[in-house]
């Protein structure tokens, strides 16, 4: 029933990592109330605690069996692993997206917002600027109008 | 009854309402059309949009959405193979071969007569069925409840990943993050790690802009290369003989999909998937061989889909778990309305439950006229860059997060949780059970507390009401059977059962 499927490539790094960020959640859970009974404040996020841990112990067991007979190099590993994780395209965006962020408390929404599309469009749309900036000035324009204006939503 | 009659109509003779309807479903089909945007990341943004609207506006504005989302994910199926939403994967089967035979008009056209006469099954299941479960619901004790939100995460969790385990640990993943901040029933803080800042928790509309906005559009960074084909549309509406030929397995499909619909945690993806299988093992004479053109293979799909909308309303109002994420968003849009979904939702506000049955009447109605008649400009608009779509998408979930609470706080978890939603879809985990794990944890945990009290904390108690009642005897089952179905037993279990009947009848 449960169908087996080929290990997704930094599967066995990334469960580990899931299972060291659920462990810092189990010791602040622990605080909570303790090992008291089942209906006391801190029981039900252990439980989930140890549901997540056994899940990730299971999905770790899995990754290690579903390993490839023969290593690939650390280079092939490590290009598989940007392809099916992070894209050039994901890898572009994630920073930018961060930088749009501290942007909005710095410059406000509506020059931050302009530069976050302008960048974004001419770099996924692999150049033309010109009608980068016209779609990013006319996409600000109209979200002004639109939240602020008409359903008179306040923007960042 | 003429009061029923008076809700019902609301929408009908609003003009405001009316109209707030027929936008909600044409930008429903255009969001649902467009690959990349999807009806949940629709939904997800628009409520904090409209925190400071009437209940009835924001409601019916959402439930066209909704409705003509569901039937728009079809467009992109058929026209670019590419489905434009998870309930149209099964559509672009046989939707896309039919386009390369030149016949996407009239494939778009039966889609659309099919997916309103679903739309229009699943509304009556609505109507007549809520009112029967909301008064059972009114028996349901608090261990009930627990079962019901635990059985709608295994459902979704063993139905929409790529394992039951990773979907549990999704699952549980939400539930933590709901428990984030000051206990409802002590006021102790709970995993704030110190800091006051969570002490009020995590806002759950910031998780779900995260999760199907932000980590939807990095998802969609994948396939920007997707090329675009252009298709010429010309005559869309289906002769009567079309439709009549048609008819019976469109009904059947739809009775799939209002039963999909209204289990807990399951929606039209998982409907329409199965009513496509159910034609292909039900149907001996098929238009064209099925993945290469046969129209049952988009009859079953796109009716049952939208069957699972009326039947996914079904566990929303009269028990407060969502039938699929979509309605989980719209019971987080009535929370902040003050709302608050479940059985006494019938009693304590009944004109609601009429009300929206009427809004999906009317909305299932524009959509049939919209579907029909602005078939070039759906063509067009299907057509729009993902490049520049995609930042579009992240300025709106920026806006919509901030909207919650007016505080870049919260933008910054929606992109916390949308980078982190991008890397656990990356590595199978799903974002749904994540975000109905949000919704439902509360409900989980605080009956399970209410239960343990009662048995005084003691767990042969716990275990004895698990199956003290007929209705939690009904859900332990279907617990227990929800959780085998997704392990290695499963299979032998039903083999066994088969061999067993077969010597039991030879």
């Amino acid at each position: 029933m449960t169908p087996s499927h080929p290990r997704h490539p930094g599967e066995l790094v990334f469960t580990l990592l899931l299972i060291a960020g659920t462990l810092l959640v189990g010791r602040e859970a622990v605080r909570i109330s303790g090992l008291s009974g089942p209906s006391s404040p801190g029981f039900g996020p252990l439980a989930m605690v140890a549901v997540v841990l056994l899940g990730l112990a299971y999905a770790a067991v899995r990754a290690l069996l579903d390993r490839p007979a023969e290593r690939e190099p650390i280079v092939v590993r490590l290009r598989r692993l940007g392809a099916a994780v992070l894209p050039p395209p994901v890898l572009g965006a994630i920073p930018v997206l961060v930088l749009y962020l501290i942007g909005l408390e710095l410059v406000g929404f509506v020059l931050a917002t302009f530069l976050f599309l302008l960048v974004s469009i001419v770099l996924l749309d692999r150049g033309r600027p010109i009608r980068a900036a016209l779609v990013a000035a006319g996409t600000v324009g109209i979200i002004w109008l639109l939240f602020q204006q008409i359903f008179q939503v306040l923007l960042p | 009854m003429e009061t029923a009659l008076g809700y019902f109509l609301m929408s009908w003779l609003d003009p405001y309402l009316l109209v707030l309807v027929a936008v909600g479903t044409l930008a429903g089909i255009y969001i649902g059309a467009i690959p990349g945007l999807s009806v949940t990341m629709a939904v997800s943004i628009l409520i904090s949009f409209t925190y400071a609207w009437d209940t009835n506006e924001a409601l019916a504005l959402m439930v066209g959405i909704y409705m003509g989302g569901v039937y728009g994910g079809s467009r992109s199926a058929i026209l670019l193979n590419i489905p434009g939403a998870p309930a149209a994967i099964a559509t672009a089967l046989d939707g896309y071969p039919l386009a390369q035979l030149g016949e996407a008009g009239r494939a778009i056209g039966v889609t659309t007569v099919v997916s309103f006469v679903g739309g229009f099954v699943g509304i009556g299941a609505l109507a007549l069925a809520a009112p029967l479960v909301a008064e059972v619901s009114l028996m349901f004790a608090p261990r009930d409840y627990m079962l019901l939100g635990v059985m709608g995460l295994l459902l979704v969790a063993s139905l929409s990943g790529e394992s039951l385990v990773k979907g549990v640990v999704a699952g549980a993943i939400g539930i933590l993050v709901s428990m984030v901040g000051l206990d409802t029933m002590t006021a102790q803080p709970r995993l704030t790690f110190g800091s006051t800042a969570l002490l009020g928790g995590v806002s759950y509309v910031a998780v779900m802009i995260g999760m199907f906005g932000v980590a939807e559009a990095l998802a969609q960074l994948h396939n920007l290369a997707a090329p675009v084909v252009k298709q010429q549309v010309d005559r869309i509406v289906p002769s009567v003989g079309t439709v009549l030929r048609h008819l019976p397995l469109a009904l059947r499909s739809s009775a799939i999909g209002v039963w999909i619909g209204a289990l807990p945690g399951t929606g039209g993806d998982i409907a329409a998937l199965m009513a496509y299988d159910h034609a292909r093992k039900s149907v001996k004479n098929p238009t064209r061989p099925f993945g290469q053109g046969a129209y049952e293979g988009l009859v079953a799909p796109e009716s049952a889909n939208n069957a699972a909308v009326g039947g996914a309303f079904i566990p929303m109002l009269t028990l407060g778990i969502p039938g699929d994420a979509v309605t989980a968003v719209i019971i987080a849009a009535l929370f902040i309305h003050g709302l608050k979904p479940g059985p006494n939702l019938m009693v304590d506000t009944p004109h609601l439950f009429w009300f929206t049955v009427g809004n999906l009447t009317l909305a299932n109605v524009f959509m049939l006229v919209f579907g029909l008649t602005g078939i070039r400009l759906f063509a067009k608009i299907v057509e729009v860059p993902k490049a520049i779509l995609l930042p579009i998408v992240v300025v709106l979930s920026v806006v919509g997060a901030y909207a919650i609470n007016n505080s870049l706080t919260d933008v910054w978890w929606a992109v916390g949780f949308g980078i982190l939603g991008y890397v656990l879809k990356t590595y199978g985990y799903q974002l749904g059970p994540i975000v109905l794990g949000v919704i439902l944890g509360p409900i989980v945990e605080a009956n399970f507390r209410r239960t343990m009290i009662t048995v005084h904390d003691s767990w042969l108690g716990f275990a004895l009401e698990l199956v003290s009642h007929p209705i939690t005897l009904v859900l332990t089952v279907g617990i227990v059977l929800s959780a085998l179905r997704g392990t290695p037993l499963w299979p032998r279990l039903v083999a066994k059962l088969r061999r067993s009947a077969g010597t039991a009848s030879g």
